[in-house]
């Protein structure tokens, strides 16, 4: 169909509304406030093949799952046996490729009169689906039936409203049956609002222009990525990265290995070298692991390019079976993050080796979660604390990284100091910056930060996080960050540092410390002007110390100023050039 | 003696006067060259203007200006060299900011920054001190560590320092200690306190509004010393002068050093309350503002004849969480540019040609076609208009512009024109749908009020797709900030955290808070020269569900808090979570976050007079015609072009036709009708 500009311009742009509308309506409908402010799920648009073509809400690379989740749910009910109105749902990762069970999937046909167009999509975060623990997400998890109740694809809505068998299954199988229930009846309505609008959008510009926008949408960005890519050098790269231990075995690293190729418009991602699958729950879908290449992917490539499965079209995958991003059911994956989060930062390396101009350093590594349970809140009620860790990120070419902020593009508020103390009985010791934990370079990679709780009452730390002894890298001659760390201050014995995944029992006046990692760095630090490193001595980011050792920056301080040995500096830095 | 109420509204590009004579009605309207290096030289220009007229300085009763002084200074990155003092051990709050998301654009990028913090961490000093979630001290404060603290700020030049320490909207007292050692040390510096500026709970954004209030406050000072003195020069005697404010309201003027974040969105909220005006006389009580001008549209909501508030604003990446109106805006303008994506296809905005050099057909220097050139070129906008009374377009210029883009478009001139206008209008009707969505409204029960330069061009296509019946074109579009100016009270609003359950809040409690903040608006009103005896109070409680992260004001039913009162808060509280939300939790406490008061004084108001009734035919107003790009038949159709000045209430025409006035140009699209109502506006039937 010959589309006119300017039509395809103003449809695409419909489209992209539509997806911006169920995800407000996601964040809004439910009950539980958790989704609301976490924004921790996405919702989106795909053609008949399940292909994504727009998305909207806090978590981008959903979009690159979701031709997986409709080929899941078609396998069960063919396109002749859907109806105006259905919705299914299910959140078996191995199934509808959610990137873990507590994320559920719904799923509904779009008509248009008696012809399915495309679906409407939605996958979100749940409180509790049941498993080994609250929340769903265990430690000690060794198979995905550890995880909670496995929903396969079913109808869970029809035009005549919800199946109450399928419903009263489900919460059933939940420690907050009435929140699960809302909110999966608010996701229902999200993406069922998702059919409707668009369904409006071909009464307004005509099915085949609506359809053939689709097309074009995918196209052009698979158009875009090549057209960028083909500017390239070729070549090949390859970037590693490690996670502290498997979740069971925690003497052994395990790793994750990315080799880049590019070759005139085409780009593969070969993942062999990567570790064996592992037996605790730091795995991850092979759906996921891509999803997470593609984001770094078009990070690196052309940020502004529309995010559809386009992006997928124009890239390779190698990934050889049975492996941390390839793992074989029953496998658990509950926890996935901190390992798509590293296969980000290796495929951004990769590529920025690939293509220098376009290089970026890593964030720090150490990204997951804390929560810590106490019988009492301040309102005697029973309450979980629960915290995602921010990082600071890599430097770039122009640009210092940035001091606190989430991983893979994903933007979290903290729940504030003054909430926090007012809600539970905690008392928040420092939230300060780490001296000397940014990866030093001619751009320094963002600050890591420090958080100390002093908890006032019985109660149960669990940290799940990643990445306390292998830390991340800089580029282009930048120096690595300090990793993080977490430390248990009991009030009356020594201290101790955790482990990633660990439990801790606290009484009155025990602290816990998070110290987490700065970004990596950009280029030499010998590069970095005097005039920024003497700025971030008095900013309290860089010491001394490292002024002189790491960027031959030879300051003294007379009080409170600052004063340069410009001969010492002068001949440590081009010392270090000869 | 004649009295003239006088409103000057700064803008970006022109400075707008209102005036008004209370007795015959006289209404005097000018616009003058905005002068960013001193906005006040503008002010006084359109003063003397005025004067020219023959107004008298003396004749000035009662004078409002809605600045944007301290606004400037922000976007700019003009505020004074400021020092922060914290709690010890907190230096991370400000720099890790609100999390907000950035522009989709920047969402993917891997090298986004930060908007810049406005003081850096060596302009920052730590206090040792801590107060826990009570109020109750853990920590004392130390004089001697305060006094070299401030001493370190001191000796680095700092003007101004704000200070915002953990937990002090429960107990003032330690940032009141730390004030009393900066006036010894460091007497010249001005001070801002989180406990002065926003007692409210959250440590982040009460830090970012009290380091804001720092930052510009000591332009705000200067600005204003400047501009009493600049009146009292031209013969401006009067006493009655105050600022619009960033609530809808006034204060009087020798306040306004004392609440720089008070004035921040002045312009924006005097073009609400100007909408408000409009829904409390022309019998709409729903309207939504559209106010476009050269480089940003303005939206909000009146419901039921009540404008929305909200306390999230941000300029130029800095958060304010001052009580303001809340009005969405858009990047999207008249000097909005259109250029060709890397996907091909046809892109407009976010970019701006801005005042300089302006859209191309103005001959400012401009090469790139922007939103004002496509409608010169189909023909809305003519060579024969003057925008603003002053440009002259010209349409080789912007046909120029428009072709490069049309070229490799393989499209003609004024099939680009024309899709620089389809693109440009998506945009917004996004942005408007997504406006009704939140608050959970239904356009069809709504009227669109077109403001700005370029909001009356768009109104009408803008309407029928967003499916509101019907647009309201007030007779002074281009002027409807300054009018605003003349058509609210003095208004203050005043907050207090005090966080608890709702079951458990003793009543005695709340009234104790609620006296006072009753205490501080009495003093204020007292400062103003005002009568306390004259305020009207309206009390709020700001209420949650446990764990949310947001509240919902809700309405007191009494001046005395009692027991039964507070089951009626709890009934309004699930009632509009609901309505909001489309969910609640009915079964579950509430909680109390924060309370507030909002006291208002009344003052003499601008009363436009209905204008006399036409003889009902359109035949005086009508200009002349011309072809107009129709873009239903995409086609041009004869359009005849009328003078608002000419229309007068009772006359009805059709489209397609202009109207054109010194301040702004409508477009009636074929099919769509107009009346004009008694107060003299522009009523449009969309056919929606």
């Amino acid at each position: 169909m010959n589309l006119d500009p300017i039509t395809n311009e103003v449809v695409r742009n419909r489209m992209r509304e539509v997806a911006a509308v169920m995800a407000h309506a996601l964040y809004h409908t439910g009950y539980s406030p958790i989704l609301r402010e976490s924004q921790d799920g996405a919702a989106g648009l795909t053609d008949i093949n399940g292909h994504g073509v727009a998305v909207g809400g806090g978590v981008p690379f959903h979009c690159f799952l979701y031709s997986t989740s409709i080929a899941g749910i078609l396998e069960r009910y063919p396109l002749h046996t859907m109806r105006e109105g259905d919705a299914f749902l299910s959140n078996d990762p191995y199934k509808v490729a959610n990137s873990h069970v507590p994320d559920t999937v719904v799923a509904a046909p779009v008509f248009h009169r008696d012809r399915i167009i495309g679906f409407a999509i939605t996958m979100a975060h749940k409180a509790d689906v049941g498993g080994l623990v609250p929340g769903s997400s265990g430690a000690a998890a060794r198979e995905i039936f550890h995880d909670g109740l496995l929903i396969p694809p079913v109808r869970y809505w029809t035009r005549d409203g919800v199946a109450s068998e399928v419903e009263a299954l489900v919460c059933n199988n939940s420690r907050v049956p009435e929140e699960i229930a809302g909110d999966i009846r608010g996701q229902v309505g999200a993406t069922l609002l998702g059919t409707t609008k668009l369904r409006e959008l071909c009464d307004e510009y005509g099915v085949d222009t609506v359809t053939a926008v689709m097309g074009q949408l995918i196209e052009s960005t698979a158009d875009r990525f090549r057209r960028e890519l083909a500017a390239w050098p070729d070549g090949a790269a390859g970037a590693e990265g490690r996670l502290d231990h498997d979740g069971v075995d925690k003497t052994s690293p395990v790793v994750i290995r990315v080799r880049a190729t590019k070759t005139g418009d085409r780009l593969q991602i070969d993942f062999t070298g990567t570790s064996i699958q592992a037996r605790g729950p730091v795995n991850a879908l092979q759906v996921t692991a891509q999803a997470a290449s593609l984001i770094a992917a078009v990070a690196v490539i052309d940020p502004t390019m529309p995010i559809n499965w386009g992006v997928r079209q124009a890239v390779d995958f190698v990934m050889p079976p049975g492996t941390l991003v390839t793992p074989k059911f029953p496998a658990t994956i509950n926890n996935y993050f901190p390992t798509v989060h590293l296969v980000y930062n290796c495929v951004l390396t990769a590529l920025g080796k690939l293509n220098p101009k376009r290089a970026t350093a890593p964030s720090g590594l150490g990204s997951g979660a804390m929560a810590i349970g106490y019988t009492r809140d301040r309102t005697g009620k029973p309450a979980v604390q629960y915290e995602l860790m921010k990082l600071a990120l890599g430097a770039s070419q122009h640009h210092d990284g940035v001091t606190i902020g989430g991983p893979m593009h994903i933007f979290t508020p903290g729940t504030p100091i003054e909430i926090l103390e007012s809600e539970y009985p905690v008392t928040v010791k420092t939230f300060g910056l780490s001296l000397d934990s940014a990866g030093a370079g001619r751009r320094r990679g963002g600050v890591g930060y420090v958080r100390e709780y002093e908890v006032l009452d019985n109660c149960i730390l669990t940290v799940r996080c990643t990445n306390y002894r292998e830390g991340s890298w800089g580029v282009l001659g930048g120096s690595a960050p300090r990793r993080s760390q977490a430390t248990f201050l009991p009030r009356d014995a020594d201290k101790l540092l955790l482990d990633c995944l660990d439990t801790q029992q606290m009484r009155p006046g025990d602290r816990v410390r998070f110290e987490q990692s700065g970004g990596g760095g950009y280029g030499p630090p010998h590069e970095r002007s005097v005039a920024e490193v003497v700025d971030d001595v008095r900013s309290g980011y860089v010491s001394l110390k490292e002024a002189r050792d790491i960027y031959g920056v030879y300051l003294t301080a007379e009080g409170d100023r600052l004063s340069c040995d410009e001969v010492a500096t002068h001949a440590a830095r081009s010392g270090a050039k000869a | 003696m004649a009295r003239w109420m006088v409103g000057i509204d700064t803008g970006g590009t022109f400075t707008d006067l209102i005036a008004f004579e209370s007795e015959t009605s006289e209404t005097r309207v000018l616009k003058v060259a905005s002068v960013p290096s001193d906005p006040s030289v503008a002010v006084i220009n359109a003063l003397k203007e005025l004067f020219a007229t023959g107004v008298q300085p003396g004749e000035v009763g009662f004078f409002v200006h809605g600045t944007t002084a301290g606004t400037n200074a922000l976007l700019e990155g003009k505020g004074v060299r400021t020092g922060l003092l914290i709690t010890e051990g907190f230096r991370a709050v400000y720099e890790a900011g609100s999390a907000k998301r950035p522009d989709p654009v920047k969402l993917l990028d891997p090298a986004y920054t930060k908007p810049p913090m406005l003081v850096p961490q060596w302009l920052t000093e730590e206090v040792r001190e801590r107060l826990d979630y009570t109020g109750a001290v853990i920590t004392p404060l130390e004089d001697q560590q305060v006094r070299q603290a401030v001493r370190r700020l001191r000796d680095n030049e700092v003007k101004a320092i704000a200070v915002c320490l953990l937990f002090s909207f429960q107990n003032a007292d330690h940032e009141e200690r730390v004030a009393d050692v900066i006036a010894a040390e460091a007497p010249d510096v001005r001070v801002s306190l989180s406990s002065r500026v926003l007692p409210v709970i959250r440590e982040y954004p009460r830090l970012s509004t009290t380091v804001v209030d720092a930052y510009v406050g000591p332009i705000m000072e200067t600005y204003l010393s400047r501009l009493v003195h600049r009146l009292r020069d031209v013969g401006v005697t009067t006493n009655q002068v105050f600022l619009m404010q960033s609530n809808g309201g006034f204060m009087r003027i020798n306040l306004g050093a004392r609440f720089p974040n008070q004035t921040l969105f002045s312009g924006p909220a005097a073009g609400v309350v100007s909408g408000q005006e409009i829904a409390a006389t022309s019998g709409h009580r729903y309207l939504i503002t559209f106010d476009m001008g050269g480089t940003s549209a303005d939206i909000s909501l009146v419901i039921d004849g009540h404008v929305g508030e909200t306390s999230s604003g941000q300029i130029a990446g800095q958060d304010v969480a001052t009580p303001m109106v809340s009005v969405h805006t858009l990047g999207t303008g008249g000097g909005t540019i259109a250029w060709i994506g890397k996907d091909g296809l046809l892109k407009v905005g976010p970019h701006s040609a801005g005042a300089v050099p302006g859209p191309a057909c103005y001959g400012g220097g401009g090469r790139e076609p922007t939103v004002t050139d496509a409608h010169v070129v189909l023909g809305a906008l003519s060579g024969d208009s003057r925008l603003g009374g002053r440009i002259k377009v010209d349409k080789r210029l912007a046909e120029q512009a428009v072709k490069t883009v049309a070229d490799p478009l393989g499209l003609d001139v004024v099939t680009a024109a024309a899709g620089i206008i389809k693109v440009i209008n998506a945009h917004m009707a996004i942005d408007l749908r997504a406006v009704f969505q939140r608050e959970g409204q239904d356009p069809r029960r709504y009227a669109l009020v077109a403001f700005g330069g370029a909001g009356p061009l768009h109104a009408g296509a803008l309407a029928r797709e967003l499916h509101v019946p019907s647009v309201l074109v007030p007779p002074h579009p281009g002027m409807t900030s300054a009018m605003g100016l003349l058509l609210t009270n003095v208004k203050h609003v005043y907050v207090q955290s005090s966080v608890g359950l709702l079951s458990a809040f003793a009543p005695d409690r709340m009234n104790a808070l609620f006296g006072a903040l009753r205490e501080r608006a009495t003093a204020d009103v007292r400062d103003e020269g005002l009568d306390p005896k004259d305020m009207t109070l309206i009390r709020q409680v700001d209420l949650r569900y446990r764990h949310q992260g947001y509240e919902l004001a809700v309405a007191c039913p009494s001046e005395e808090i009692t027991e039964a009162d507070k089951a009626t808060l709890k009934r309004r509280f699930d009632e509009d979570h609901l309505r909001i939300y489309g969910v609640n939790a009915a079964d579950e406490d509430a909680e109390i976050v924060t309370l507030r008061v909002i006291c208002e004084v009344t003052v003499p108001r601008l009363r436009l007079p209905d204008k006399r009734k036409g003889d009902g035919d359109v035949a005086r107003a009508v200009r002349g015609k011309r072809p107009v790009f129709d873009f239903d038949s995409a086609a041009f159709v004869d359009a005849l072009i009328y003078n608002r000045e000419k229309l007068f209430p009772g006359d009805s025409f059709a489209g397609p036709a202009i109207v054109e006035q010194f301040d702004s140009t409508t477009i009636l699209e074929r099919g769509q009708s107009a009346s004009v109502d008694g107060q003299s506006n522009l009523l449009i039937k969309t056919g929606a």
